[in-house]
């Protein structure tokens, strides 16, 4: 067993009393139901901490330790803040596991505490005003939520029609509005409602930007593409297919309903050089998994390049390999890029 | 949690006043077990800060009511409308499943629709290119035709001048077959290559100052000398007089050739057409009338695209490709052309182009 992977176990079996002196160094008190509510809170803590110290990469828990801030600023009630919670976890590993586990995980909480002031306290808008097209995703996401589609689908396409180029459109106008959608649920400032008009309204103006994306000119690089485990989030997966298309690219997009067969028989159809397969929630990974199993195992698609994205790939940089993969992308710029390197110049 | 539940299925919780759970009063989604914790932990981790949030409210207003928290519930989970309200010794938490499945489903829906218009799309411009590959092979055929077919007929044409008097009837009969064959093929390969030029949108159009009166006047007088059924009946009526029009003279005079060549074709023996050219302040209208069977009102449309023919004109000859080109060339010209019924029957095609005097020299 390595080192790191020593460090994380100790954390993860002395967690209970980790927790519990934790809970003691914060003066929780001893009253039964606060007690167990604060030691289940510092276990968490403590697991998140494993995760970073196994893997090796501290973004884990300061990201974490940021997402904290902002929850321990909903509920000034507690008197608690996150720079206390991380101290006391500091003490209470430095009492209990001094040696191999203080040296692996102490530094990722100094890491922390020391990302923590300049992080905000309120989950920040993902429109930034200073990003280009910042006014024309404003007005956008304003419409929408007015529900007003029309509208916002008029800005839209006179925004491609003066000559905006649909990457930006898509990385600039649809991503941060869809994502700020979420957020505002969050802040229970929208209902779910709400959401689900906001991604089939932007649906409907991708199908009016289709013109700009499709060229006709054929391509000997081909790509399919789709979403596991019945998605609902298939925004984003469409959105790379559609840059890829107008990056030179034949694209197929099957959407998130397709079972395995389907995805080996689309692949086999098309002649596919690569399958882009996304996942948005942490518990379809493993679909994921299963379908590159699947497109190794038959002999019709054992040669396409694999390339996986979505949500759980960035929050585990190094998930893409554990499901087999052959690559990862990030966002869109990134797909295209990666999408070179693993199938060069078209087929041999 | 069955679809027959969705909606109606909820919880009731009585809490401390800090929110630890002192009793389960009504739980019809299936919590884990919740005595003694604090009733945010029915909030998925990605819920924690909405439902502290819900809690924080609560504190400060007393009351909250719908604030949509995601429970989780045996890994699956479900969209809870949170109502709370504090009470003299604690709160009470109630909420209601948000019935998802609907929305979710009707999500599916429209992403299974957008996905199909991608594959529409794609299809589409596919199409559009292998039409326009299409269009280039038909006028490339039908060049490379005209060049064979006109040797046919010139050849045919001096074989009857030469041996003319020394064949048999038969054989002479069969020469002049042959000729009007290939100048039908003429005609055929003519349209063919127009109808290229249509499809791949390359017409051109040359305007100059144009006697469109003149037009009109010599193309009927010739129609008469080629036609044997018209002749008489072909009746042209001018109303007022026009300036010089920016016009493609060569191709109205097609248009115009194809009109009366329609008309002719559907004019019942004996029955007259009329042509009808009139000069108004904004536009000019050419009207040919025949007194055929006429045009049905569902099929008007359909006319003036590439290799239509109707019911009536099957049994002719004809490749359905003429009112097409007359249909670009008014278009060409920014003027529009539509099918009327001929009062008694038959069919009036009315053509308006738009009156663009020449700048006077």
């Amino acid at each position: 067993m390595s080192p790191l992977h020593a460090a994380a176990q100790a954390v993860l079996e002395l967690s209970p009393q980790l927790a519990r002196a934790v809970s003691h160094r914060l003066n929780v008190g001893s009253a039964a139901a606060p007690r167990r509510a604060a030691d289940d809170d510092n276990a968490h803590h403590l697991a998140y901490l494993a995760e970073a110290v196994r893997t090796g990469d501290d973004a884990l828990f300061v990201n974490y330790a940021q997402w904290l801030k902002v929850r321990y600023a909903t509920k000034p009630q507690t008197g608690r803040s996150v720079e206390s919670v991380l101290e006391a976890l500091r003490h209470a590993i430095m009492e209990c596991a001094p040696g191999p586990t203080a040296g692996a995980t102490v530094p990722i909480l100094d890491t922390a505490l020391a990302a923590l002031p300049s992080s905000p306290d309120t989950a920040p808008s993902y429109l930034d005003p200073d990003a280009p097209y910042a006014a024309t995703a404003r007005q956008y996401l304003d419409r929408l939520l007015a529900a007003d589609r029309n509208k916002a689908c008029d800005l839209v396409v006179r925004t491609a029609g003066g000559g905006a180029p649909i990457r930006d459109i898509y990385v600039h106008v649809f991503q941060p509005c869809l994502r700020e959608v979420g957020r505002l649920w969050q802040l229970n400032k929208i209902s779910v409602a709400q959401e689900h008009y906001c991604t089939a309204a932007t649906q409907l103006v991708m199908a009016q930007l289709s013109p700009y994306v499709f060229s006709g000119v054929t391509s000997d690089r081909r790509m399919v593409a789709t979403c596991v485990g019945g998605e609902l989030h298939e925004l984003g997966i469409r959105m790379v297919t559609d840059l890829m298309e107008m990056a030179g690219w034949d694209t197929y997009y099957l959407g998130a309903n397709m079972n395995t067969e389907g995805i080996l028989a689309a692949i086999e159809e098309y002649d596919a050089d690569l399958l882009a397969l996304s996942a948005t929630m942490v518990y379809h990974v493993h679909l994921v998994e299963e379908t590159i199993a699947a497109v190794r195992d038959s002999e019709r698609t054992r040669g396409v390049r694999v390339m996986v994205g979505g949500f759980p790939f960035l929050v585990s940089p190094d998930l893409w390999r554990t499901v087999g993969a052959d690559g990862f992308a990030p966002d869109p710029d990134t797909a295209i890029a990666v999408a070179d390197q693993l199938v060069p110049g078209g087929k041999p | 949690m069955s679809a027959e539940t969705v909606g109606t299925a909820g919880i009731v919780l009585l809490c401390s006043a800090e929110g630890t759970v002192r009793e389960v009063i009504h739980d019809s989604v299936g919590l884990a077990p919740l005595v003694g914790r604090p009733f945010t932990q029915i909030a998925e981790p990605e819920s924690l800060a909405k439902v502290e949030a819900f809690q924080y409210a609560l504190g400060e207003q007393g009351a909250v009511l719908g604030w949509e928290i995601n429970v989780a519930i045996d890994g699956a989970t479900v969209c809870m409308a949170l109502n709370g309200s504090t009470t003299p010794d604690g709160i009470l938490v109630m909420g209601s499943a948000v019935p998802l499945g609907l929305y979710d489903e009707v999500t599916r829906l429209n992403n299974m629709l957008a996905n199909l218009q991608r594959k529409m799309a794609k299809q589409n411009v596919a199409m559009d290119r292998l039409s326009a590959l299409k269009d280039q092979f038909v006028g490339m055929a039908a060049h490379a035709l005209q060049t064979p077919n006109g040797a046919i007929s010139v050849l045919a044409e001096a074989l009857l001048e030469e041996l003319g008097p020394t064949l048999s009837e038969v054989h002479r009969e069969y020469l002049e077959t042959i000729q009007s064959s290939a100048e039908y093929m003429r005609v055929l390969a003519g349209f063919y290559l127009d109808a290229a030029t249509i499809g791949t949108g390359a017409m051109r159009f040359t305007f100059a100052p144009t006697d469109l009166a003149d037009v009109v006047n010599r193309s009927v007088r010739l129609h008469r000398t080629v036609s044997a059924r018209l002749q008489e009946g072909l009746v042209l009526t001018v109303e007022g007089a026009g300036p010089l029009l920016m016009l493609d003279r060569g191709k109205i005079e097609e248009a115009l050739h194809n009109l009366l060549n329609n008309a002719e074709k559907h004019s019942p023996a004996g029955a007259p057409v009329e042509v009808d050219l009139a000069f108004g302040d904004v536009s000019v209208c050419l009207t040919v009338t025949d007194h055929g069977l006429g045009i049905a009102p569902e099929d008007r449309v359909r006319m003036f695209q590439p290799y239509q023919v109707t019911g009536a004109s099957k049994d002719k000859m004809g490749v359905g490709l003429g009112l097409s080109i007359v249909r670009r060339i008014v278009e060409g010209h920014g003027g529009d052309v539509q099918i009327e019924e001929t009062p008694g029957g038959g069919a009036t095609f009315i053509v308006t182009l738009p009156r663009r005097v020449a700048p006077s020299a």
